[in-house]
């Protein structure tokens, strides 16, 4: 990355102010005489200071955000607590307040002011304790930092602290020193991973094998369905491929089974505080994915906590209903659909904004086109995403899904949709030949005619593109694609597709206006130098026009990204869910399934902040992917302000 | 219905301004039955800005020279303001032509209509026919991509493209489809050197055009209209912004080209209209005034007014 520009730019901006360089400052105060260029206007403190009351509420803003998310993953020290009722606790400080306690009696705690208490996270393992408890510090008896004490994390998203007793393997004296088991979990971990990765890609392979015998059996069905007479060839070819399948699916299972025999026995026996007395607590060390020892760490131990944790949180799926494990699901859904909608939204976007700009005709059409953009751009996002379950989910995707009667249309008979592709052939031949020398120049003896002329084009396109429409909504004997699965939708319902065209639909009109602004930006001359040079409109636009205007185009689509990336509203209608099932990545080629539905770091965020049972465990996550969302869109706007200044480098605008 | 001729007072016509009119006096249609007697010479701009038609001083010479590009009854409107009124003159092949006149005349519109650069404009309208070695300009089966291409334009801003100093210059090359390596770097080597920019740009061909000064922007926009070796040069102030040496190396190419290219150069330096033409056309608001033989033209006008031009007594 070069930081050229950005070098330059601040060197132009303190020369502009020269306040802003402290050299420059120095030397004006050796100065005689007054400044006289800064009067004092009211209005400048005015302004000011509404600008430092924005900022500040900004500055909070992002403070809290990357403050919380920073400290989201960071390992807390581990107090045991002896209460006078005589509870044990070893509990992490999440945070503490004063509080009026209910019946006020004279107190021999508060020294004047409220009593304190505070929240504390229990992490003792079993079913009936409160993760979470409020404690009065008035009835403590006892806090110790304990410095074996432990912080473990466990596959089901359960967290919790216990001194070490033993770690214990097969064919291995048990380890009972803490910084023993320490020592040994760094090793073990390693191969606990292999091992789980192991059954987890045995696993996939499996049910992608039972899922290829589904499909089989589906294409058989519909084999014989329509082509009864060759039944029984089909019938054997099923028979072959079935025991083919078949046999893959038993050595899969015999793989499993002996990876599942394979598992390394791992026990590690914790003493636990749940509460009146210590308990001694056994976890298998295949549900063991973290532990660290709070109260030893130094701060670079802590950091690696952190980046391991933060590691952790990208790359692994959603556990335990979103409250635990990682976001990785979400991220990718929320990349690929960004991308996709990028991929749909350009050009698009750049095509209609050519035309506007540089075909069109000025005049009150073009107006108006213009006042609509304008306006559709500000259209609530969550209108687009009706419209996009309307009509994307429902009415296209059940076409896909099982054609035209499924969507309730009639299609037409073979011989009339012939003739209407005939005419519709004969109409576009029509208006192209009409179209040809539209733009050969101004006919000083019959403009009427030529403006005829381009009318008639225009309208036999417009005849056209309605009838290929029609004509592709009625194909004669079109069934559709995934009639089999009925009623179980495959595209009649919300999916990454529908999502990004929804998307797409939604940025289009962000992506026009921009692109029309940095089109017209370029100099009326640059057109004329072009054209006086024997260019034609096309190498004019192609050569001149778009060089000069990309940097203000790709600005203006990176910022309708980021909005698309950050938009959650409409996404809820076309396509995301809580959890996507799967895997979001397919081994095969094209590596995404454009029916599928799939998570995004925004809807994620609403679900695990607002729909998941325990909300104080969960708000490290909530501003985890918080911090994440805004760290994505800021890195998009960054990304455009930098193309912005390097292209601006490359194609300077004036000497 | 005849206009009554009180109008032209003696004073407004010394001042030669017309004269104002009253409010509530709509002004007369223009007349058609005109007596066509030469006006007195000192009539002349004043009729003009009557809205008369005048015709125009062509001398004898003009006509004697072979024309490449002929104007007939030329006239030009910006949507309801017309710019040009019945321009009818021919341009000598292999020759030097300037046009020279006061700000505002006309100048550039007449010199972009001989490209059809107008037609760019839509609220444009003309008249009157204009041809190119007998081919008509303005019809709607012209081919005005390869109209455009016969003739090259040096723009009265400079106007460089986005693009590296190579690559501007051998733009009419490149959108031709020349592909050639060698003959692009010939090409701009030679235009380079005939714009008198090779020896400072040599080194930086792959530079970005638009970081050269306006100088020498205004070269390399010369070397870009010579680059495809046009039959027709339209110089719209080729040298406003350039340095006495510089224009004398633009005028010695333009005494190079002379033969084998037809030059039409706007100008509002009166010396280089005389040292580098070999015609000069005066206009006025949008008329031909006079035209003829450079060194007629500046040493014994037909026309006071031409008289008055080029010694720098109105304009
Ligand atoms: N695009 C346009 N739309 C409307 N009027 C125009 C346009 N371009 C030029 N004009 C008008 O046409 C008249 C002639 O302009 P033109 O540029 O031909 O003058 P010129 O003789 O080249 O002047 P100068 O010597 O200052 O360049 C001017 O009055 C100008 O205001
Ligand atoms: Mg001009």
């Amino acid at each position: 990355m070069r930081l050229l520009p950005s070098l330059t730019r601040w060197s132009r901006l303190s020369s502009r102010f020269p306040a802003l360089d402290a050299s420059s400052n120095k030397e004006s105060s050796s100065e005689q005489g007054r400044i006289v260029s800064l009067t004092v206007e009211p209005m400048r403190w005015l302004t000011g200071g509404a600008l430092i009351g924005a900022l500040t509420l900004l500055l909070i803003f992002l403070g809290l955000l990357l403050w919380e998310g920073a400290m989201a993953f960071w390992p807390r020290k581990l107090y045991l607590i002896q209460t006078t009722d005589q509870q044990a606790w070893l509990v992490e400080l999440v945070r503490e307040e004063t509080f009026t306690p209910l019946r006020t009696k004279p107190d021999s705690h508060s020294e004047g002011g409220l009593p304190l208490r505070q929240l504390l996270y229990l992490g003792a393992p079993g079913m009936g304790v409160q993760p979470l408890r409020w404690v009065p510090t008035a009835a403590y008896q006892e806090v110790k930092l304990p410095k074996a004490a432990l912080s473990v994390e466990l596959i089901s998203g359960e967290r919790f602290h216990g001194i070490p007793l033993a770690l214990s393997e097969e064919e291995r004296p048990p380890l009972t020193r803490p910084a023993d088991i320490i020592a040994r979990w760094q090793q073990l971990r390693t191969e606990l991973d292999a091992w789980r990765n192991w059954k987890a890609s045995t696993r996939r392979e499996l049910s992608r094998l039972s899922e290829r015998l589904e499909q089989a059996q589906k294409e058989h069905r519909k084999a014989l369905r329509l082509r009864p007479q060759d039944a029984f060839g089909i019938n054997r070819e099923w028979d072959l491929q079935r025991q083919a399948l078949e046999k893959s699916i038993q050595s899969a299972q015999q793989q499993l089974n002996e990876i599942l025999a394979q598992q390394p026995t791992v026990r590690l026996t914790l003493q636990v505080f749940p509460g009146p007395k210590p308990e001694q607590y056994t976890i298998d060390g295949i549900d063991l994915i973290r532990l660290y020892p709070a109260n030893q760490l130094s701060a670079l131990d802590r950091i690696g906590v952190v980046l391991d944790r933060w590691f952790s949180f990208l790359t692994e799926q959603p556990r335990a209903a979103n409250s635990a494990g990682g976001v990785m699901p979400a991220l990718w859904g929320t990349i690929v659909m960004t991308l996709l909608m990028s991929v749909i939204a350009a050009p698009f976007g750049l095509i209609t904004a050519l035309h506007l700009r540089e075909y069109a005709r000025p005049g009150a059409l073009l107006l108006l086109v213009r006042i609509s953009l304008r306006n559709l751009a500000g259209v609530p996002s969550i209108v687009y995403g009706v419209f996009g379950l309307g009509f994307f989910c429902y009415v296209l995707g059940g076409y896909l899904d099982g054609g035209a009667d499924a969507v309730g249309w009639a299609p037409w008979p073979a011989k009339t949709w012939w003739l209407a592709v005939a005419l519709t052939a004969f109409c576009g031949t029509g208006a192209f030949l009409l179209g040809l020398r539209q733009f050969a120049g101004i006919d000083p003896q019959g403009p009427l005619l030529y403006r005829l002329r381009g009318m008639l084009s225009l309208t036999l396109w417009a005849i056209c593109l309605v009838f290929f429409v029609v004509l592709i909504a009625t194909i004669p004997g079109f069934q559709g694609l995934y009639r089999s699965n009925l009623p179980e939708p495959t595209f009649g319902t919300g999916g990454l597709l529908w999502a990004s065209i929804t998307m797409a639909l939604l940025t289009l009109p962000v992506v026009v206006v921009s692109t029309e602004e940095a089109l017209a930006s370029v100099p009326f001359s640059l057109r004329e130098g072009s054209y006086a040079c024997g260019a034609s409109q096309w190498q004019t636009i192609r050569r001149v026009v778009l060089p000069r205007a990309l940097p203000g185009m790709l600005t203006g689509l990176v910022l309708a990204m980021a909005r698309a990336a950050g938009e959650v509203a409409p996404l809820m209608l076309v396509g995301t869910v809580k959890l996507a099932p799967e895997v979001p990545w397919k081994e095969r080629f094209p590596f995404v399934r454009l029916e599928d539905q799939f998570m995004h770091l925004g809807y994620h965020l609403f679900d695990v902040g607002f729909q998941s049972q325990n909300g104080e465990l969960s708000r490290s996550l909530v501003f985890a992917t918080a911090l994440l969302l805004v760290a994505i869109v800021f890195v998009l706007n960054l990304s455009a302000v930098w193309l912005r200044a390097w292209l601006r480098h490359q194609y300077p605008l004036s000497a | 219905m005849a206009v009554p001729h009180h109008r032209t007072t003696p004073s407004s016509r010394e001042e030669g301004v017309p004269p104002e009119t009253t409010p509530f006096v709509e002004p007369p249609p223009p007349e058609t039955s005109r007596p066509t007697v030469p006006a007195a010479p000192s009539h002349r701009l004043l009729r003009i800005s009557q809205g008369d038609e005048i015709p125009a001083e062509i001398h004898q010479s003009v006509g004697e020279a072979t024309p490449i590009l002929k104007i007939e009854n030329f006239s030009l409107w910006y949507g309801r303001q017309q710019v040009l009124f019945n321009i009818s003159m021919p341009f000598a092949k292999g020759k030097v032509s300037a046009l020279i006149g006061p700000s505002g005349c006309g100048k550039s519109t007449l010199l972009r209509s001989m490209n059809r650069l107008n037609d760019l404009i839509p609220s444009v309208r003309v008249s009157g026919t204009m041809t190119l070695a007998d081919e008509p300009i303005y019809r709607s089966s012209v081919d005005v991509i390869a109209l455009r291409k016969r003739m090259g334009m040096v723009f009265q801003k400079p106007n460089p493209f986005p693009m590296s100093i190579f690559e501007n210059v051998v733009y009419p090359l490149r959108i031709d489809g020349e592909r050639n390596r060698s003959r692009l770097e010939e090409a701009c080597e030679r235009s380079l050197r005939a714009a008198a920019l090779w020896e400072d740009v040599k080194d930086r061909l792959r530079k970005n055009a638009l970081r050269l000064s306006g100088g020498e922007q205004q070269r390399l926009c010369l070397a870009r209209a010579i680059a495809s070796q046009p039959e027709i040069l339209l110089l719209d102030e080729p040298c406003s912004s350039l340095d006495p040496i510089a224009t004398g190396k633009i005028e010695d190419l333009l005494q190079d080209l002379t033969g084998s290219y037809t030059v039409i150069l706007v100008t509002h330096n009166m010396q280089q209209a005389a040292r580098a033409s070999h015609f000069t056309a005066l206009m006025y608001a949008g008329r031909l005034l006079e035209y003829g033989r450079t060194s007629d033209l500046f040493t014994n006008p037909h026309l006071k007014e031409t008289n008055d031009y080029v010694t720098g007594r109105f304009g």
